[in-house]
C-alpha cells in the first residue's frame, strides 16, 4: 500500500532523514517509533505530499506522491502534530468542510461526518465551537478530520496527546478497530502505544530506520541474554551458590532484600541449571520467572548506541 | 473550480461568523457617509453661490459630488482591503490549518483562486453598502447614472487587484501586521508609481509610468469611460499577484 524508496530529506546541511526503505501492506498497523528529532514528522508530510523529498520516491497505492499528488492525497487521512482545526467553526461543519475538500461529494457528506462524529465519539460536541472545546476534544476532532472521506490510508502524527488515561484507550481501540480496512501509520513516543496497538514497529533515529519488526521479533532479536526474577526466602545461601554459576551473565539484587535478577546466557541449559541450582541450595524459592523484555529496553538500546550496528543486524 | 468554491464559500462564511465583516462594514458605512455629507453640504453650499450670483445654478452633482466622494472610496478601500486580507494565508500558516489544505487533494491553484475569491467576495459585499449614496441622492437631485455605473465598474475591479495583493502579502508571513503592512506598501506604490512620469524624460518612458499607475486608470471610470486598456490593466495586476502568490504557496513544498 505505502512504498518508500530510499528516501532522503535534506534542510540546507541538516539531514532530517536518509535513505528510508520500508513499505507497509495494506490494512496493517505500523507504529513509527523514536526520539524527537529523528525524522518520524519529516517522513510523514513527505508521505502526505506536503513536502518533497530530496531524492527518493514514496508510493501510496501504486501512484507516486510527486507525480500524481490529486489521486494520493485523495487516498490519506492525515493528522498532522498540531490538528488543523479552524477554531471559528462548528464541530460538524468543520468536518463537513474537510469532507468536500477532500473530494466527497453530495450525501456521503454527510454520511463520512456522521461515520467520523461516531468512530471519534463527538456526538455531544458536534454543534459547539472548535474554539470551545477543551484539548482533548480538539484531538478527537483531529482524528475525525482524517477519517472523515473513508481514506485508504491513515498517517496519523502522535494520535493519543493530549488526551485522558481513558480516551486514550478509547483512541488506541479505535486505531485497531481501523486495521484492515485501513492502513495505518502512526508515530509515537509514547512506547506503550506501539505495543499496544501495532502489528509493526519501525524504530527510527537520527533519520535513519533503526529496527524494523513485530514487536516479539524485536523483543527476541534484541536479547541475546535472558532475564529472570527471583524471589527467595534466605538470600545468602542464594548468593553464595547462584553469583559464580555458569552462564550468569549479572547478578543484582533488588532493592527489597531476597529478590534478584539475574541475567543469563540464552540457552536452555544455562536456564535448567539455574533452577536446579537455586532449589538445591536450601534458599527457599519463593518466585521464579522471565522478565520480559520492555519496549522501552529495546528502545533505548537502539536509540542510544550506535545505529548502524543495530541496523546492520537486521535482514 | 469546484474546490476554489468550496474554500471560498468557507472562508466568506467565517468572515460574517466572526465581527470582521460587520465591524469592517459598519465602520466603513459611518466613514463614508460622513465624508458623503461632507462633500454634499459644501455642494449644496456652492450650487446656492453660483445661483445667487447670477450662474445657471444646478453645477453637475457627478463632477461634485460623486466624483470626490469615489476617490475618497479609493483611498478608504487602499487602507481597508490589506485589513480584510491579511488573514487569508497568515491564520492559517499561524494555526497551522494549512497544512489541512496542502494535504487535501488541491492544488495550489485552487488554494490561491478560493482566497483570492472569498476576499473579491467580501469586498464587493461592503462596495454593495456604497449603493445607497446615489440611491438616495436621486430622490431629490437630477445626475447621469452612467458615470456611477462605470465608477463601480471601476472600483471592483480596482478592489480586485487590491484583493490580489493583500492574498499575495498574506501568503508571504504567518505575521498578520507584516502581512498587512506589506500590502498596504505594495498598494500605495502602485498609487504614486505615476509619479516618476513628471521627472521623465521622454514621451515614452512617461507614458508607461502613467500606464502604471492605478490613480490614472481609476480617473477613467470615474469619468464614465470603459478603457478596454484599463480593464486590461487591472485584471493583469490580479492575474500578476495570484501568479506570484501560486508560486509562494507552491514552494512551501520544497522547504
Amino acid at each position: 500500500m505505502i512504498e518508500i524508496s530510499q528516501l532522503t530529506k535534506r534542510y540546507g546541511a541538516i539531514t532530517a532523514i536518509n535513505n528510508l526503505n520500508f513499505s507497509v501492506k495494506k490494512g496493517e498497523i505500523v507504529g513509527f517509533l523514536g526520539p524527537n528529532g529523528a525524522g518520524k514528522t519529516t517522513t510523514m508530510k513527505i508521505i502526505t505530499g506536503f513536502m518533497a523529498p530530496t531524492s527518493g520516491y514514496v508510493k501510496v497505492a501504486g501512484f507516486d506522491v510527486f507525480e500524481d499528488p490529486i489521486e494520493v492525497k485523495k487516498r490519506i487521512g492525515y493528522l498532522p502534530e498540531t490538528p488543523p482545526l479552524y477554531t471559528d467553526m462548528l464541530v460538524a461543519d468543520y468536518l463537513a468542510f474537510v469532507a468536500k475538500l477532500k473530494g466527497v461529494s453530495g450525501p456521503a457528506v454527510n454520511k463520512g461526518v456522521q461515520y467520523a462524529i461516531e468512530k471519534t465519539n463527538l456526538g455531544q460536541v458536534q454543534k459547539r465551537l472548535i474554539g470551545n472545546l477543551s484539548k482533548g476534544f480538539r484531538q478527537r476532532v483531529g482524528i475525525a478530520q482524517a477519517l472523515v472521506h473513508n481514506p485508504e490510508v491513515l498517517i496519523l502524527d502522535e494520535p493519543t496527546v493530549g488526551l485522558d488515561p481513558k480516551q486514550v484507550i478509547e483512541i488506541r481501540n479505535l486505531i485497531k478497530e481501523l486495521a484492515g480496512q485501513h492502513t495505518v501509520i502512526l508515530s509515537t513516543h509514547v512506547l506503550p502505544e506501539v505495543t499496544a496497538t501495532c502489528q509493526r514497529i519501525i524504530i527510527i533515529n537520527r533519520g535513519e530506520i533503526a529496527a524494523e519488526d513485530t514487536f516479539e521479533g524485536l523483543s527476541k532479536r534484541m536479547s541475546d541474554t535472558r532475564r529472570f526474577f527471583v524471589r527467595v526466602r534466605r538470600s545468602t545461601e542464594f548468593e553464595s551458590h547462584v553469583r559464580n554459576l555458569k552462564g550468569v551473565k549479572s547478578f543484582r539484587k533488588a532493592t527489597d532484600s531476597n529478590t534478584y535478577e539475574v541475567e543469563l546466557d540464552k540457552n536452555d541449559e544455562s536456564n535448567e541449571l539455574l533452577a536446579e541450582t537455586v532449589v538445591k541450595s536450601g534458599a527457599g524459592l519463593m518466585e521464579f520467572r522471565v522478565i520480559d523484555v520492555s519496549l522501552e529496553d529495546i528502545f533505548l538500546k537502539l536509540t542510544t548506541t550506535d545505529p548502524a550496528q543495530v541496523a546492520g543486524g537486521k535482514s | 473550480m469546484k474546490k476554489s468554491f468550496i474554500l471560498a464559500a468557507k472562508e466568506y462564511k467565517s468572515y460574517f461568523t466572526g465581527p470582521v465583516a460587520y465591524v469592517v462594514t459598519g465602520l466603513f458605512v459611518f466613514l463614508m457617509s460622513w465624508m458623503f455629507f461632507q462633500i454634499l453640504s459644501a455642494f449644496a453650499q456652492r450650487s446656492l453661490m453660483s445661483m445667487m450670483q447670477g450662474g445657471r445654478g444646478g453645477l453637475s452633482l457627478n463632477d461634485y459630488v460623486f466624483a470626490p466622494h469615489f476617490s475618497n472610496v479609493n483611498v478608504v478601500l487602499l487602507i481597508m482591503i490589506p485589513a480584510l486580507t491579511m488573514r487569508l494565508f497568515a491564520e492559517e500558516r499561524k494555526n497551522r490549518t494549512l497544512d489541512l489544505l496542502m494535504t487535501s487533494p488541491l492544488t495550489a491553484t485552487h488554494i490561491v483562486l478560493g482566497k483570492f475569491l472569498a476576499g473579491l467576495l467580501v469586498v464587493w459585499t461592503v462596495l454593495a453598502t456604497l449603493a445607497v449614496y446615489p440611491l438616495a441622492t436621486s430622490m431629490f437631485g437630477q445626475f447621469d447614472k452612467g458615470p456611477i455605473l462605470t465608477s463601480f465598474l471601476g472600483l471592483g475591479l480596482l478592489s480586485g487587484v487590491y484583493v490580489a495583493i493583500g492574498v499575495f502579502a498574506s501568503s508571504l508571513t504567518e505575521n498578520v501586521i507584516i502581512a498587512y503592512f506589506v500590502a498596504f506598501v505594495i498598494e500605495l506604490f502602485f498609487w504614486v508609481i505615476g509619479w516618476a512620469s513628471a521627472s521623465m524624460e521622454g514621451a515614452a518612458s512617461q507614458a508607461v509610468f502613467n500606464y502604471l499607475s492605478i490613480v490614472t486608470h481609476f480617473s477613467d471610470f470615474a469619468k464614465g469611460m470603459i478603457d478596454t486598456s484599463s480593464v486590461i490593466y487591472y485584471l493583469s495586476l490580479m492575474f500578476f499577484f495570484c501568479f506570484l502568490t501560486h508560486r509562494v504557496v507552491e514552494s512551501a513544498r520544497w522547504r
